[in-house]
């Protein structure tokens, strides 16, 4: 155990920091005693084979899963001692893969929803029959290029319009990081590239801290300040972008032969 | 493997049963005398004959059209009551709104058994009781439809709630929604095509069951098909019956309509 007099100097001043944390399903870990400190207005991206752990980090950073051991502070402040709503929220914004729009809902309302914790009661049912705060979803449906969509349903969009949506949702719910998991691997080449170009350039505008999973590792390479290789759960490399080496990669997903124990 | 022999087994078992029971009724019918009495069988035939001589005079109409204006008038308002009864109780049983999952078993099976015993009950029965208590009044139609109606609902309902794509509804928790936001931004609009499509037909159901309720002498369509059967004017309960059938179809292309709009 390393003295906690020292870091908690540190942690104010970090987006998110991460000690000690592990979680496992069964008998398999699928995070194992990781450290992570992330300082406001960075961008980094966890990368590694299917199965290391990066999807399950972000969980446990956005406070959807709890740890086995160890734990996540978000600006100083526990993850366990934030209330799940309005609190977490106003902290930590999440992009999913795909098909977290609502479908039946029209592009704007599905941004309206990054209000939800926010609102009161009844302004998010009236909001329903009567749009509210509709300047600051039709900014965001700007920003991300597709304000003459948003009467359409979520549902009717493309892949790509979709990402967008879900990317204005969480510019308007407004949080200080965001995280993103496989934020495009469901997009064509040429779409994933415009999408993520997107996100990374809201993030910076913005001065938010973002942290996604990337699947493709050359998008991961050129939009990311900085790379987390992780592997059965562990962090393999954590450096910036520009120093991760082929040596690191081929570590990272290098075939492992079955071996018992 | 096991356990598919044994399904096999117990469907041969049901099987046999069903056709056990299906010989021992056709057994207990009196072949002998034949099926229907002569008397019937004319009986039968002057009746569907007479829906070549339908009695279209302007008292008759005038009677239709009153009467299928009172079973609608029953249908609407009994299947409005019941939504009162079936949306809450649904949302509620469904157990959607509550996070902990011992709560949710407890509401689910107390709201599941005050549904059944709604449902349970026939709204013919219902009317017995209501015209027993408060006499042949428009409020006992309505309410001996409202309340089994109430419970089918409130059934279909609770289903349709628990059934949502989870994917959705987490990214707007994950946005600081509670779940009462949950239900109305992710739940309610994902089912709303369903639940409206489901309500018309309960709608289209409601409008045969208040025909029937009228025999209980509530007036409508049932009364009048009753009295003309009474009085032996086949021709004029054909009109009624027709009249019946016509009200459905409308209800049948109303609530295509409206789901057209809302599915796209």
């Amino acid at each position: 155990m390393q003295p906690r007099s020292a870091s908690l100097n540190v942690r104010p001043a970090l987006a998110v920091s991460v000690e000690g944390l592990t979680k496992r399903f069964g008998i398999t870990s699928a995070v194992n005693d990781v450290e992570l400190f992330v300082p406001p207005g960075q961008a980094i991206a966890f990368v590694g084979p299917s199965g290391a752990g990066k999807t399950t980090l972000l969980e446990l950073i956005a406070g959807s899963v709890s740890p086995d051991a160890g734990r996540v502070s978000l600006y100083g402040q526990d993850l366990s001692s934030l209330k799940p709503g309005r609190e977490l929220a106003s902290l930590v914004g999440v992009v999913a893969q795909q098909y977290d729009l609502v479908p039946n809902l029209s592009a704007l309302q599905n941004v309206l929803a990054g209000r939800l914790g926010a609102w009161g009661a009844w302004k998010s049912i009236l909001s329903l029959l009567a749009p509210r705060d509709k300047p600051l979803a039709m900014r965001a449906l700007e920003r991300v290029g597709i304000a003459g969509r948003a009467e359409e349903r979520a549902g009717r969009l493309s892949g790509g319009e979709q990402q967008r949506v879900a990317i204005a949702r969480v510019v308007v719910q407004d949080p200080k990081i965001i995280l993103a998991d496989e934020p495009v691997s469901s997009l064509d080449p040429a779409r994933a590239e415009d999408v993520l170009a997107l996100l990374v350039s809201i993030a910076h505008e913005r001065k938010l801290t973002l942290i996604a999973s990337m699947h493709a590792i050359d998008l991961a390479t050129r939009y990311f300040d900085r790379l987390v290789g992780l592997r059965n759960g562990r962090i393999l490399f954590d450096c910036p972008a520009s120093d991760v080496t082929r040596t690191d990669l081929n570590a990272l997903y290098k075939i492992e032969e079955e071996r018992g124990g | 493997m096991a356990s598919v022999s044994k399904l096999m087994e117990s469907r041969r078992l049901l099987m046999i049963i069903l056709l056990g029971a299906l010989a021992w009724s056709l057994a207990s019918v009196e072949w002998k005398d034949g099926v229907l009495h002569t008397r019937g069988i004319s009986a039968l035939g002057e009746i569907s004959g007479a829906i070549f001589k339908l009695d279209l005079s302007g008292e008759t109409l005038g009677k239709l059209l009153i009467a299928a204006w009172r079973t609608v008038a029953y249908a609407v308002a009994g299947l409005s009551l019941a939504l009162v009864i079936g949306l809450p109780l649904g949302i509620v049983g469904s157990g959607v709104l509550n996070s902990s999952a011992n709560k949710r078993r407890t509401v689910q099976t107390l709201v599941r058994f005050i549904l059944g015993f709604l449902r349970s009950i026939h709204e013919l029965v219902w009317a017995w009781l209501f015209v027993a208590a408060i006499g042949l009044s428009p409020l006992a139609a309505v309410l001996a439809l409202a309340i089994p109606y109430g419970g089918i609902l409130g059934r279909i309902y609770s289903e349709l709630f628990q059934d949502v794509p989870e994917a959705p509804l987490r990214a707007l928790r994950n946005a600081g929604a509670s779940e009462w936001r949950v239900f109305w931004y992710g739940r309610l609009p994902a089912v709303l095509p369903e639940l409206i499509g489901y309500t018309f037909y309960r709608f289209e159901c409601g409008i045969r069951s208040a025909t029937v309720l009228s025999f209980v002498g509530l007036g409508g369509l049932g009364y009048q098909i009753g009295i003309s059967l009474d009085d032996l004017a086949y021709g004029r309960a054909w009109t009624f019956i027709l009249g019946l059938v016509g009200l459905i179809v409308l209800v049948e292309a109303w609530s295509a309509t409206v789901r057209r709009k809302i599915i796209l």
